[in-house]
């Protein structure tokens, strides 16, 4: 950190780089911690600083009201009166007219560790005393308690020896500090064992980062430091293999309706410009907490974010959220896997009502000229809402469910909605070929299956033989129909809306350079072997372009060249860059000759 | 002369009957997120009419309240951040149970043992044996997958016995919650259990779309009231304190069921109350006969000639989750 802020100031030199090779002398020696995360003063720590600082350097002038703007301006000790202003305004606010729950929480815990020996000492006073006053709600998803449990342990490491009278909830420091400890080391250790049960989001991505930069930047216990650390470059490199241009491509747990056709403005792509610039610049609160925390992942993931050379596989296995009804199981597995190549991206997971709400269970995106403006994804999926699935993860009554979700998701209980998790999809994978099958059952709340084009296709076509072609540009679709459907047209799409309980689609992608022409594609899709029912269970065969045979029928085994998919021994993650078993407590990053190792069983970084 | 005199006499020594106070918890934000400002929420004390007072936090999350019967100032609260207690009448408030006890939903505190309490949560039982210090989570012999617990409540007559309304039937146990027996509506959601406290061996119980059940023999079994109402939705069953034969029941799109004579014949109350959702019913300890009921985000009321004309006792935009007097030993 303190390397971080002289290089704020400091333009590279001789003397600059005289105290660096001090600094890592004295880093080095047996006595001193060592942090794997502080920077290095390379070349790709210097374009990370140059970044960061623009990133802060933003929000501190920025003359809006919030804590992170005078966490800014405390951070680079400018313009401190505005920020003692800004904290005295939003002190006032709370006082008489409080709300915010963790999305208070964080924002507060970083703008007093920031302001800590700036902020006069009756400003300070007041920001403590919101801690007692204020409860709090801790809300019931998972970044929810990242962010809220984060929050406590920091601001009791802060004030360390106050009693419950000081604290709203009664508890006093140390049990507030213990408690906020025992669950951040049990959200890990669940995560590096089960994987996230809200998995890559690219909204709440940066939920979690928040949260892991704070512990990163202010955590004064070594090992809390060096695991949040560690888990911000799980999440990095989770990250790193999944996208394209600062684009979260695949499946999501959830991802909000202004965002699933615009990939590039969620939170996460900000994390992407931070880090590997491989992006167009991105600004939010969160990384802008990550920025000032000095923190440096290892140039190595830069580079499995931004080579895409070569064309891979990459699995991960996650899980769902805590299941508190209609489940024998509390958690489970979810199967994922991605195909990544240099002009597209096709990713999805197993289908079901793995996440309430907001679930995206394939796509597949391109590469666009300017990543900024959107529209350039396809998938598919059943518009499903019901009391039974929000009540399988959220406590309150089924009846009562839908309306209060509508509150705040307008569109769940759409029939147009664009994002859906729903029990009668189901889809398996096989690098760039996908079979999706739907089985509806007769009087679910919408009867019928959407499927999203955009207008920005070059050519969307409906061929004699049943394919519907895209051109996208870079790369190319066929889709298979298995029922029929109707064109309608949206603002900036097609919808391909067919209202049939049994249901399903074969897709096959592929890079436009991998073919002649568009036309020669469609030649060579006309020519694959391909038989799908939808008499009973909705069911597919399909011989690739790659020569595979796809076998797959609803509630069936899944098979490739006739062999069933082996999720028994699906990985954490498995592919060319990022491996990991399950339950292994490891992380193991790989990049041609270099390889990495995160062992969070003790913690450590190899 | 003397007899007026001497009645009067009487009538001063003997002491009058504490008025025991009703609490509520309720949630009054219709459009409230996590994260958004939150209208006043909580627990709070009836003053008489449609006047209610705040105590404690401001939260949107306090499913159920338990009161010690033999000293009211001692408060357990079931809340979406876990149990939290008062031990001075609501000056002073803790949350007692750590990250591991979340989305408590209900709680409930033994008569006879004052220090035993229970809380039933979405992930199960947990109980406390030295008033909320230590939990001990108490799922052993749910059934797979229904550990999802929406009401727990004690047997006031018998040390260590209690009941619990779990996704998947009525559960009991004998030994304070460390084991627990299916007793009857097997794989029926149970949304509510009552013990009547003017005969102890009858309870009542509420359901998800299986009506309202009856046991007479305290709890070891237990008959599905027969009729229209069997295959509803009731989220609240009450007994009257002064009459136990008077049970009422009430849910999704149910209106008022009530009966008069210990569950045989039922009338529906519903004409004139605003809406026919209803989440908590509850009889009046000081007040003999009168009835409240809360509808679901529609006000709260009140009936002392079963449901002819109703009183309105504000809460308009809430939703209570549970009411309770105190004093109910």
């Amino acid at each position: 950190m303190k390397t971080y802020m002289i290089t704020n100031t400091m333009k590279p030199s001789l003397l600059y780089t005289l105290l660096l090779a001090t600094f890592s002398l004295w880093a080095c020696s047996p006595s001193a911690p060592l942090d794997p995360y502080a920077g290095d003063g390379s070349a790709y720590d210097q374009e990370v600083t140059t970044r960061a600082d623009s990133l802060i350097r933003f929000y501190a002038e920025n003359p809006g009201l919030g804590q992170l703007q005078a966490a800014a301006r405390y951070h680079l000790n400018v313009d401190l009166e505005r920020a003692n202003e800004i904290m005295d305004s939003l002190a006032m606010r709370q006082e008489t007219d409080p709300s915010g729950d963790m999305f208070w929480m964080y924002p507060q815990t970083v703008a007093m560790f920031e302001g800590r020996g700036k902020m006069p000492e009756a400003l300070m006073a007041r920001q403590r005393n919101l801690w007692k006053i204020y409860p709090p709600y801790r809300g019931d998803t998972e970044n929810h308690w990242a962010m809220f449990y984060a929050s406590m342990y920091l601001m009791t490491q802060m004030y360390p020896n106050d009693p419950g009278s000081e604290w709203y909830n009664g508890r006093s420091s140390q049990e507030n500090f213990e408690e906020a400890r025992d669950y951040l080391l049990h959200w890990m250790d669940l995560t590096v064992t089960r994987g996230q049960g809200e998995f890559d989001s690219p909204g709440y991505y940066s939920f979690y980062m928040a949260p892991l930069s704070m512990l990163y930047g202010y955590a004064e216990d070594p090992e809390m430091k060096l695991r949040a650390g560690m888990m911000m470059e799980y999440l990095l490199a989770d990250f790193a293999a999944e996208q394209l241009d600062g684009m979260y491509l695949g499946a999501h747990s959830r991802v909000y309706p202004h965002t699933v056709h615009n990939q590039w403005s969620d939170n996460s792509t900000a994390f992407a410009w931070l880090f590997w610039g491989n992006t167009p610049s991105l600004f939010r609160g969160e990384s802008l907490i990550t920025a000032m925390t000095g923190y440096r992942p290892p140039q190595m993931l830069k580079s499995i974010a931004t080579d895409r050379s070569e064309s891979y596989v990459h699995l991960e296995r996650k899980r769902t959220r805590h299941r508190i009804r209609y489940s024998d199981e509390k958690n489970l597995p979810v199967y994922k896997t991605m195909y990544m190549t240099p002009d597209y991206g096709i990713g999805s997971m197993q289908g079901g009502l793995l996440q309430p709400i907001q679930q995206q269970t394939w796509d597949f995106t391109w590469r666009i000229p300017d990543v900024r403006e959107g529209f350039n994804m396809i998938y598919s999926l059943h518009p499903y809402s019901s009391g039974f699935e929000l009540a399988m993860y959220f406590p309150e009554e089924p009846k009562l469910l839908t309306d209060a979700v509508v509150k705040s998701k307008g569109t769940y209980d759409s029939a147009d909605k664009w994002t859906s998790a729903s029990p009668f999809e189901q889809v398996m994978q096989h690098k760039d070929a996908l079979i999706a099958l739907y089985d509806i059952e007769a009087g679910s709340r919408f009867e019928h299956v959407s499927g999203f084009f955009p207008k920005s296709l070059l050519v969307r076509e409906v061929d004699a033989s049943g394919w519907i072609f895209a051109n996208a540009g870079p790369a190319f679709l066929a889709w298979y129909p298995m029922a029929p459907y109707e064109w309608q047209e949206e603002e900036k799409n097609w919808r391909l809306h067919s209202p049939h309980l049994k249901n399903g689609a074969v897709v096959q992608v592929a890079r436009a350079s991998d073919h002649a022409s568009f036309e020669a594609f469609k030649d060579a899709i006309r020519a694959l072997s391909i038989t799908t029912s939808v008499e009973g269970k909705p069911s597919a065969q399909f011989t690739t372009l790659a020569g595979d045979v796809l076998g797959f029928s609803y509630d069936g085994t899944a098979t490739v060249n006739g062999k069933p998919v082996d999720y028994a021994s699906w990985p954490l993650y498995g592919g060319p860059f990022v491996n990991a078993a399950v339950d292994s407590r490891e992380l193991i990053l790989t990049y041609k000759d270099q390889r990495r190792r995160l062992d969070f069983s003790k913690p450590a970084v190899e | 002369m003397k007899t007026p005199f001497i009645l009067l006499l009487v009538i001063l020594a003997i002491p009058a009957k504490a008025q025991e106070t009703l609490y509520n918890a309720y949630w009054n934000s219709k459009g409230y997120v996590v994260g958004a400002k939150l209208n006043q929420s909580g627990l709070h004390r009836w003053e008489g009419d449609t006047t209610w007072t705040h105590l404690g936090w401001n939260t949107p999350r306090i499913s159920g309240i338990t009161i010690d019967p033999n000293d009211a100032k001692r408060i357990f609260l079931a809340g979406g951040n876990g149990v939290i207690r008062t031990l001075d009448a609501g000056q002073t408030w803790k949350v007692v149970t750590d990250w591991r006890v979340t989305e408590v939903q209900d709680v409930d505190m033994h008569a006879l043992s004052p220090n035993q309490v229970w809380c039933a949560s979405a992930y199960g039982i947990w109980g406390t044996t030295d008033a909320g210090e230590t939990w001990t989570e108490m799922n052993n012999g749910f059934a797979p997958g229904m550990m999802y617990t929406q009401t727990v409540e004690a047997d006031r007559t018998t040390k260590d016995r209690v009941f619990a309304g779990t996704w998947g039937g009525l559960y009991a146990s004998t030994n304070g919650g460390m084991q627990w027996s299916l007793v009857a509506a097997e794989g029926a959601p149970v949304l509510d259990i009552q013990q009547s406290t003017a005969l102890n061996n009858r309870w009542a119980m509420g359901t998800e779309k299986q009506g309202i059940w009856i046991s007479n023999d305290n709890g070891k079994s237990w008959l599905q009231v027969p009729g229209p109402s069997s295959k509803q939705t009731f989220y609240a069953v009450a007994i009257d304190p002064h009459n136990a034969d008077q049970i009422a029941a009430a849910g999704w799109d149910t209106g008022v069921w009530i009966t008069n004579d210990g569950g045989k014949r039922w009338t529906n109350l519903t004409a004139g109350l605003p809406k026919r959702n209803i989440y908590e019913v509850i009889f009046d300890v000081n007040v003999p006969g009168r009835l409240w009921v809360a509808t679901i985000e529609g006000g709260l009321f009140h009936t002392i000639d079963q449901g002819k004309t109703w009183e309105q006792a504000g809460l308009g935009t809430s939703t209570i989750f549970d009411m309770q007097f105190t004093g109910r030993k």
